[in-house]
Parts: structure tokens; sequence; C-alpha cells
């Protein structure tokens, strides 16, 4: 394990190419489902016309997306991802399903070629994963280069993600119709929008303030202390003391720190079974887990959350190929072009915008949005532009 | 509109093609212009990068130093026992790593849009084409992943190398390691 830094990550790509190499062999299941779709000209058909316009997957009268479009909508995500943050991933999932037109369109067969319509809505689940987890991956990626991890709870943790990310995509791979999706998606939204919404009240925001305060006494109690003072070495850094099935303990600068294993493998599990199943990234819930948790310090949970997070990835990559979901790279990419394109832009403009009323927005959005899916998946009732 | 697109997507075409036909052998020139695609991808998705991360850099600047504030002092609670100023403190850190996150992820997209486009084009451009020694049984992403990973490999490694070596030490983690407590 002395070179794990370079063999680990070597060793996934490895394993995602075999599954490319078998990709061509999956690709008969997008073929089947639009055979198997009814022929006509109504909603939830297939067009007779063997020269209708191919749009998203090659669907013979599916959506066909302008590309200006397409780009720029990906720069608003991008300006989202460098302005607000995590919520681009919530807005990219809203391109795909609503803008761009594939929700309505895979909703569309729901009863005339539910097999199709399923295969429609995992390539939706599948874009929105590869455009936000990707690049969460890959920013993980540079954490997991410091070797700043605690190994055996990467691994407890990287093992329960393999498990859930897997779990989540064989068990609704080709499953899920989009309504359903849909209706998970907003109620996914709706929980983040009432999670920014706290945080904005003075509960949520008294809480910060107690942090804050205890940082700020201890650092102002720290400058009166003459320096000089001496530490055991010996207790400078992490130390794993003790690993067993039922406890594992460490000591960082000292101080006493133990977990029990099972936790990050059963929260590795949950964290990464809904990611996959919603089709977002993951990170941003494995680390409060890790830090709230096992209170693992953040200059390793970053470290340890990484690995957790390129696993996850690699698993539902993986997973969706073996499944035969259709993928659109070139969407992808372009998309991928607009997000560096508008996080190029967002430094540049956000001095132009409060941060508290961004947040109100995007509170606000949140809120719609993740109310509109919830009731248009689930309640079939449909707000004005969702 | 339509025809606009077209014509630029023929000339897109035409460019990438170019290095398969650099050889009269098939297979030599399928190597060789997956080669050059990967290098290619390499080197302008470094570039986005580099130019978003230059833009970034006041606002990642201040963020890397709350979160090496806020780990600073988690770490100097820790040295003198205070288990609540350290669970403060790393709460503090965390949230302000999660913008930071976000941020990343940009550049990250900066990083790979070249070659989601490229592989995009290769599949479509050798759909159903016998490729060298896999035949049928797989598609370009085979051949350009590893050739992609190995050009991004060898990319960083000629940079660090150029780089000054103040630079290279500043750069290498975004995050320093805080001085052990005194």
């Amino acid at each position: 394990m002395k070179n794990w830094k370079w063999t680990l990550p070597v060793g996934l790509l490895a394993i995602v190419a075999i599954a490319l190499w078998f990709e061509p062999a999956f690709a008969d299941k997008l073929s089947d489902a639009i055979a198997k779709a009814p022929v006509g000209a109504e909603p939830g058909q297939i067009p007779a016309d063997p020269n209708a316009v191919k749009g998203f997957l090659g669907i013979p009268g599916s959506p066909v997306v302008n590309p200006i479009l397409a780009f720029c909508w990906a720069v608003w995500v991008g300006w989202i991802f460098s302005t607000v943050g995590a919520f681009g991933g919530v807005m990219s999932g809203v391109g795909h399903m609503s803008v761009f037109g594939f929700g309505s369109y895979a909703g569309s067969f729901k009863k005339t070629a539910p097999e199709l319509g399923k295969v429609i809505t995992d390539s939706i689940k599948a874009s929105n994963q590869f455009l936000v987890g990707l690049s969460a991956a890959i920013s993980s990626f540079n954490y997991l280069k410091m070797k700043r991890l605690v190994l055996p709870l990467a691994i407890t943790l990287g093992l329960g993600s393999l498990i859930g990310a897997w779990l989540a995509q064989e068990l609704s791979a080709g499953k899920l119709d989009f309504k359903s999706y849909q209706g998970y998606f907003g109620l996914f939204v709706l929980l983040l929008g009432c999670w920014l919404f706290y945080e904005t009240t003075p509960a949520g925001q008294s809480k910060k303030q107690t942090a804050k305060k205890a940082a700020q006494a201890f650092e102002a109690a720290a400058k009166k202390i003459k320096c000089g003072e001496s530490v055991d070495a010996s207790c400078d850094g992490l130390h794993i003391t003790q690993f067993t099935l039922s406890k594992c303990a460490f000591t960082f600068y000292g101080v006493p720190f133990q977990f029990n294993p099972l936790i990050p493998f059963l929260g590795g599990i949950v964290i990464s079974a809904v990611a996959a199943f919603l089709g977002v990234g993951g990170g941003f819930l494995l680390v409060p887990f890790l830090t709230s948790v096992t209170q693992l310090p953040m200059y390793l949970a970053a470290g340890t959350s990484a690995l957790a997070v390129l696993v996850s990835m690699v698993t539902s990559i993986i997973t969706l190929l073996s499944k035969g979901t259709p993928i659109e790279w070139h969407f992808i990419g372009l998309e991928m072009l607009g997000i560096a394109v508008g996080s190029f832009v967002g430094p540049m403009t956000s001095k132009y915008f409060s941060d508290v009323w961004l947040k109100r927005l995007f509170i606000v959005l949140s809120a719609y949005v993740g109310i509109g899916y919830l009731l248009a998946g689930f309640f079939n009732f449909k707000l004005p532009g969702i | 509109m339509n025809d606009f697109f077209l014509q630029a997507f023929l000339v897109i075409d035409a460019i990438l093609v170019a290095p398969f036909r650099w050889f009269a052998n098939a297979q030599a020139g399928f190597v060789c212009g997956m080669a050059v695609l990967a290098i290619a991808c390499a080197l302008l998705g470094r570039a986005c990068a580099a130019g978003v991360a230059r833009v970034h850099r006041t606002k990642r600047e201040r963020q890397d130093a709350e979160i090496r504030r806020h780990q600073d002092l988690s770490f100097s609670a820790l040295a003198a026992k205070d288990r609540e100023t350290y669970l403060a403190a790393n709460h503090l850190a965390q949230e302000a790593y999660g913008n930071s996150m976000a941020l990343a992820a940009g550049r990250a997209a900066a990083l790979i849009w070249p070659a989601l486009l490229v592989l995009a084009w290769a599949g479509w451009r050798f759909a159903d084409a016998p490729l060298p020694l896999v035949g049928e049984s797989a598609g370009p992403a085979v051949f350009f992943l590893p050739l992609y990973i190995a050009a991004l490999w060898g990319l960083a490694r000629v940079t660090r190398a150029l780089r000054p070596a103040g630079d290279a030490r500043a750069g290498s983690d975004p995050t320093h390691f805080p001085p052990a407590p005194k």
C-alpha cells in the first residue's frame, strides 16, 4: 500500500475502462425500448416517419435542445457554483428535467412505453450525476493526493459508499419512472431549501454565532498566553491506537477520539445510496457527517470523504453503464464548458450581488422547485414552469 | 442557425480527424490520432482550468485562509485539550470547506470538458468501425481514456518541474498543514 495514492485511482479508472469496453454491447437496451414503443404522432409514441428529427439520445421525435440554450443554462449553473455554492447541482437537474423538456418527454411514455420512459429517466439521472458528481470527484482527488486521511475510517466509509451506490443503481436503474424520480428529487430540494432557511433563522444563526464566539474567545485567550510552552512531540498528529470491528480509537494532537466503525459504514451506505438514487454528488453530505458523527478534524475529514466520493462515483458509473444507461456525452461536454464559463464569470460579477439576497433568492427558488416537483411527481399537479 | 452549427461541426470534425490521417497505416493512424487528441484535450483543459483558477484566486485565497484559520484554531484547541472550542472551530472550518468545494467544481469542469466532447465525437466518428486490437467489442473510449489520463499526468509532472520551487511548495496544498502547537 506504499504507493496507494497512484494504485487506487489507477485501479478505479481501470475498472471504468473495463466497463467502457463493454459499453457497445449494452447499447441495444435503448434500441429495444424504442422498438417496443407504439408508433404514432401522439405524445408517448414514436413517429412513424423514419426521417423524423432525432433529438435527445437519438430517439426519433425526442426534444431537440438548442445548443445555445444548453450552454447558457450551464453558464447559469456554473455561476451559481462559484457564487452561492452547491445549489448549482440542483439547477443542473432542473435544466435537464424542466428547461430542456426531457422530463415531460420521459413522463409521456409512462403508460404507452414504460420501458423507454425508464431508460430516459435513468439517462437524465446519470446526466445530473455526471455533471455534478464528476466535478466533485475530481476536486476531491486533490485532497486524496495529500494523504490526509484516517485509513481505517476511509476504508469503512468507502466500503459503505460502494455498497450504497451499487444498491441504489442496481435497485432503481430501469425500474424508476420519471414521475417518481421527479417527486423524490423535489423532496430532496425542498429539504435542502428548509435547511438553507433554518440557517438564516435566529436559531440557526445562534449555533453559528456560539461557535464563532467560542473560537474567538479561545483565540483571544491564546494570544494572552506567553509562547514557549512546549508540547510533547509524541502528541502531534494522528495516531490510531485501536481498530476493531466495534471500535476505532485514535489520538489527534494528543486528544483521544473514538467511534464505532459501523456508523461510518452505515452512513456511507445511506449517503451514497441517496446521492446515486437522486443523481447528485454526495460529498456535501459526507463531510458534515464525518465531522459531526466521528468528530474528525476537518483537516482529515476532507481527504477521508474524498475517497468515499471517488469510490461512490466510480461504482455509480460502472453500475449505470452495465445497466445499459445511454449517456449524451456531447451534451455533458457542452454543459461542462458552460459550467466552466459560468464559473469564470461568477467571481467577476458576484460583487454586484448581496450574499444575503442571493441566499434568500435560492431559498425561494428551492422552495418553488421542491414543492413543484413534489406535487408534479407524486400528485400529478403542475405548477407553472415546472 | 442550423446551417451555422452544421458548418461549425464540419470544421471541428475536419480538425479532429486530421491527426488520424497522418499515417498511411490505419491502425497506426488511429493510435496517433487518439494520442494527439488526448494531449490536446489535456493541454486545453489545463489551460482553461488555469484561467478559471486565476479568476477564482482572490475568492479561493480568502476561503482557504478561512479554512486554515479555523483549522489552526481547532488544532490549538486540541493542544489545549479544549474539546468544545475544537468542535466549534471544526464546524466553522467545515462550512468554509463546503464553499471551497463548490468553487473547485468549476475548475474541474474547465479541466474535463474538452475530453468529454472529444469522447462524444470519437463515439460518433468511429461508430460501428472495427478498432485496432479490440475490433467491434469496444468503443474508442477504451483507447482515449488511458491516453488522456497519461497526458494529464505527464503535463502535471512537466508543470511541476517548470514551476519555481517557492510556487511549487505554496501550490501543493491549498489548506496547508498548520504548524505544530507551541
